[in-house]
């Protein structure tokens, strides 16, 4: 029995290294690190997006009222649009004060 | 006449001559007085007068010249100062070209601001003359400067715009999956989603040759053939916005539509289930 009880806690003891090296991962096993990379990519993306989104609710929430929230900012920014057209138009066709000498 | 006659004559010429020379000399300082004075008053009014003419007319010529430089001066300043502070928002316009149009705008502030010092202290008329028209040969720079930076504004809008509609694409994206999911019927809404992300880089694509297109265009310098390629190029990048906000007006009707479609699916999804 006791020889039993040492050869599964070699056995462990093998499967614990071997899972913490990163050795399983050709079996599909995360190994810890390919774990924390994960993580860290997940977390990275997840700053990524928040930083690269413009809209005022979470990117996630699809209610109505999100949505709406959402549209009403959109809205602004078409509005705005407009100005900025007519902003570029007036500084295309500007033209001097007429001097005088 | 008797010699008696003739003595008093002289005697009454003798004592009477003093009394007319004064008369007569008064009567002369009074005329050369007179002249004198309206001499040296024609010559006032000739010389001092004509002068005072003379300097007040270039005085109120330097004047005006000085007001209507102000004017253009100011005027372009305060557009400049405005469009910088609106570039200092902007995100999504590369650091680059942000620090660029920057650095071109503080530039035309600066020398603006000197020449304004510089025309207000002008003494001479032809140097005023030289300084205002540097000013007229300066607004190409400005007139460069101006609509590039509010198309590279614009651009960016465009670009938060076209983000925002993406989010809103995604999330009624995720909407219609779901209802599709549970078996409604979403085909007419999800051709109209296709659609709204057609327009969606459509304007993408038109706001990015915005930018290309005007990006790095450089002040003439007097080269007319440069000067109608400048134009040319940033009536195309005008253009170009202007095709991208209709794009995005186009694809926020899309959005009213799906919306619309997903309210009704849902409530006569919820009227069959109350129904059944």
């Amino acid at each position: 029995m006791k020889w039993i009880g040492a050869v599964l806690i070699v056995v462990a003891v093998a499967g614990v290294y071997a899972w913490w090296s990163g050795m399983l991962e050709q079996f599909g096993i995360a190994g810890p690190a390919q774990m924390q990379n994960a993580d860290e990519a997940d977390n990275q993306a997840a700053r990524e997006q928040a930083q690269t989104s413009d809209l005022p609710t979470e990117v996630t929430d699809t209610s109505f009222s999100a949505i709406e929230q959402d549209t009403a900012a959109l809205d602004v920014q078409l509005q705005a649009l407009q100005s900025d057209s007519a902003n570029v138009d007036a500084s295309i066709d500007d033209t001097a004060i007429q001097q005088e000498y | 006449m008797t010699r008696t006659h003739y003595i008093k004559i002289l005697v009454s010429l003798f004592i009477g001559a003093p009394l007319l020379v004064p008369v007569f000399a008064i009567a002369q300082l009074n005329s050369a007085d007179i002249n004198a004075n309206v001499n040296a008053n024609a010559e006032v009014r000739t010389n001092a007068g004509a002068g005072a003419t003379l300097s007040a007319t270039t005085t109120a010529r330097m004047e005006k010249a000085r007001t209507r430089a102000a004017q253009e001066i100011e005027r372009r300043i305060e557009s400049l100062t405005k469009i910088n502070v609106r570039i200092g928002g902007v995100t999504k316009i590369s650091d680059q070209f942000k620090a660029n149009l920057n650095t071109n705008i503080q530039n035309q502030i600066t020398a603006l601001t000197a020449l304004k010092v510089k025309i207000d202290g002008d003494t001479d008329l032809n140097t005023l003359k030289t300084d205002v028209q540097s000013i007229t040969k300066s607004y190409r720079i400005f007139a460069l400067i101006m609509p590039q930076t509010h198309i590279a504004a614009m651009a960016d809008r465009t670009a938060t715009a076209i983000n925002i509609m993406i989010g809103i694409g995604n999330k009624l994206q995720a909407r219609l999956t779901e209802m599709q999911n549970a078996g409604a019927d979403v085909s007419a809404l999800i051709a109209t989603l296709s659609d709204m992300g057609a327009k969606i880089s459509d304007a993408q694509a038109k706001a990015q040759a915005a930018v290309d297109v005007t990006a790095t265009l450089v002040p003439d310098n007097g080269d007319k053939d440069k000067m109608a390629a400048n134009k040319a190029a940033l009536t195309e990048g005008r253009d170009n916005l202007k095709e991208a906000h209709q794009d995005l007006v186009n694809a926020r009707k899309y959005i009213t539509t799906i919306l619309k479609g997903i309210r009704e699916l849902s409530a006569s999804s919820s009227a069959t289930i109350e129904t059944q």
